[in-house]
């Protein structure tokens, strides 16, 4: 994807490329900027550098592996791709999850999006040059990481869920261990604001830098945080609520502007600071009501062949709204499926918004946005 | 939202645009079908029309049937809350060549990185003003790759500039080995 400034090109101002690969990008993607002294007046964008073809894999093995080929749409997240897929198979096949299993999967999804917003920190303490934060952020994550691994026996591409449900039940003791590690993370958002959030250095790095307009949000098509911080309410867990998230009572934060304006690098920060204490609190709800029961529908096995027809499902993914549309013709492999990524409109937005910053902000401003390459290049 | 009087204002708006409604999935709403070529005036007026406002293009989607490609394209509105799914299909020429689509870059921006996409998967050429020129941009596949990988008669090269593969890619050995 090539995303070129819509202002003509001026001469008379420098020339700077940085990327495919360069530390203050967040994963292979190029930058071709026009400056005018230490001010970017233009900005183009090129991805393309992680594509893997990873629409093609999945047509090209059984339904079932297409499960493990949508872990990899984006690694530290696994449990959204997986999931996306298997609810859009699940309305084909008019499969019905069992409860215990749905609540299985939102308590994943909601340490998947922990565990997302803290490594967004990192990358933004690292943006800005602060690296105590960074070691206490990655301890932290760790634990959730600890969750993970004793659920499913896999730290990053977890291959958890199946169609109809999840492939393995929950060990006796994972509630509890889930409830200890929200207490704990919320101990140490504490921390983190004592040393990082309102710390001046940061607030002068990130406060009014990268403010992003509601209005290019809308015409870019943004979802998910980046969104929400410029003060556009929209979750598909609120709007179009899926696997049981319509039964909790959780609020969708909104930029509020308190260390800057609305909808700049800090709002971004703050936002997903909030989210994580949101997602806590779901956790809390949902940990209450898991119920004993089935945790897979015994009637689909490993073999299962999806009936012909097609479904589209979105889900409220760490970085916003994650789309799939899936085709069958009744055969062992899927006839396609298609993604929709929320970090492709991220990128989309950026030349709109980056003209006018200064050049060593564009790492914050960057890093701010929590881009995820994998999934917008596939 | 009554589908119905959509449609039926849809068509005083452009006769003749939409050919049919059809259920989409089990739990979407109705997908209407319409004529490839009256796709962008189509589009302007579900944008304009005052009780849908369809002002975001959530998801454009390309899936080939029976060598027929069909464009999906499910819509939202942020005022509303308002969903539709508009489809239109379209026949290349000749088997493996590029053909042209009616963009609609220009009335939902958001659209421009689906269509480059599917520009390069498919050789679906998105063209503003049907222009005659068939020019696929290459971002994510090498610059002298040859064909459209997503196209159901794509055949893998076994080898590509001095790499060399063994590894078979034919679906239908797949199909079989999973049954």
């Amino acid at each position: 994807m090539t995303i070129i400034s819509s202002e003509p090109v001026r001469a008379d101002l420098t020339l700077w490329e940085i990327g495919p690969y360069h530390s203050s990008l967040p994963a292979p993607m190029r930058l071709k900027l026009r400056l005018d002294g230490e001010i970017i007046a233009q900005c183009e964008v090129e991805t393309g550098y992680l594509h893997r073809g990873l629409e093609k894999a999945c047509e090209l093995h059984p339904w079932r592996a297409a499960i493990a080929y949508m872990d990899h749409l984006d690694p530290e997240v696994a449990i959204f791709g997986e999931l996306v897929l298997c609810l859009a198979v699940e309305e084909i096949g008019e499969i019905i999850v069992p409860p215990r299993a749905q609540r299985i999967r939102i308590i994943l999804a909601e340490l998947s999006r922990i565990s997302a917003h803290l490594v967004f920190m990192v990358r933004m303490a690292k943006a800005v040059g602060s690296e105590t934060i960074v070691h206490y952020l990655l301890r932290d994550r760790e634990r959730i990481l600890d969750l993970f691994e004793l659920v499913a026996g896999a730290r990053f591409s977890l291959n958890f869920l199946r169609f109809g449900g999840v492939s393995a039940d929950i060990t006796d003791g994972f509630i509890e261990r889930v409830l200890d590690v929200c207490d704990l993370i919320r101990i140490r958002i504490k921390e983190y604001n004592d040393i990082f959030t309102f710390n001046y250095g940061f607030l002068k790095r990130s406060s009014f830098v990268g403010k992003i307009d509601p209005i290019l949000v809308k015409s870019s098509g943004m979802t998910g945080p980046n969104a929400r911080a410029s003060g556009i309410s929209f979750d598909v867990r609120k709007d179009m609520p899926y696997i049981g998230y319509d039964q909790f009572d959780f609020e969708i934060p909104l930029g509020r502007g308190e260390g800057g304006i609305v909808g700049d690098a800090h709002d971004r920060f703050l936002l997903r600071l909030r989210e994580i204490t949101q997602s806590m609190e779901l956790l809390k709800q949902v940990s209450d009501h898991v119920p004993i029961g089935e945790f897979q529908n015994e009637k689909i096995d490993k073999e299962y062949i999806v009936p012909p027809g097609e479904a589209y499902a979105r889900i409220e993914s760490s970085r916003g709204l994650l789309g799939c549309h899936v085709v069958s013709d009744g055969s062992p492999c899927p006839s396609r499926i298609q993604l929709r990524t929320p970090s492709v409109a991220n990128l989309l937005a950026i030349p709109q918004f980056v003209s006018g910053i200064r050049i060593e902000d564009l790492p914050v401003v960057l890093a701010s946005l929590d881009l995820g390459i994998a999934e917008a290049d596939r | 939202m009554d589908k119905n009087a959509l449609v039926s204002r849809l068509n005083k708006i452009i006769p003749g645009g939409v050919l049919e409604t059809r259920r989409f999935g089990r739990s979407e709403n109705t997908s209407i079908w319409i004529e490839a070529q009256a796709v962008q005036k189509i589009a302007m007026a579900l944008k304009m029309d005052t009780e849908m406002k369809l002002d975001w293009l959530e998801n454009l989607s390309v899936v080939e049937f029976e060598k027929v490609f069909i464009v999906t394209y499910f819509l939202r509105s942020l005022i509303t809350r308002h969903s539709l799914v508009i489809r239109a299909s379209a026949v290349p020429v000749s088997p493996g060549s590029e053909f042209l689509f009616p963009s609609v870059r220009n009335i939902w921006p958001m659209g421009l990185p689906m269509e480059e996409e599917a520009e390069e998967m498919f050789g679906i050429v998105f063209s503003l003003n049907n222009e005659t020129q068939f020019q696929v941009k290459v971002n994510r596949l090498p610059e002298n790759w040859k064909g459209f990988p997503l196209r159901k008669d794509y055949v893998f090269p076994s080898q590509f500039e001095d790499i060399t593969h063994s590894r078979s890619f034919n679906k239908s050995n797949q199909k079989k080995s999973s049954l």
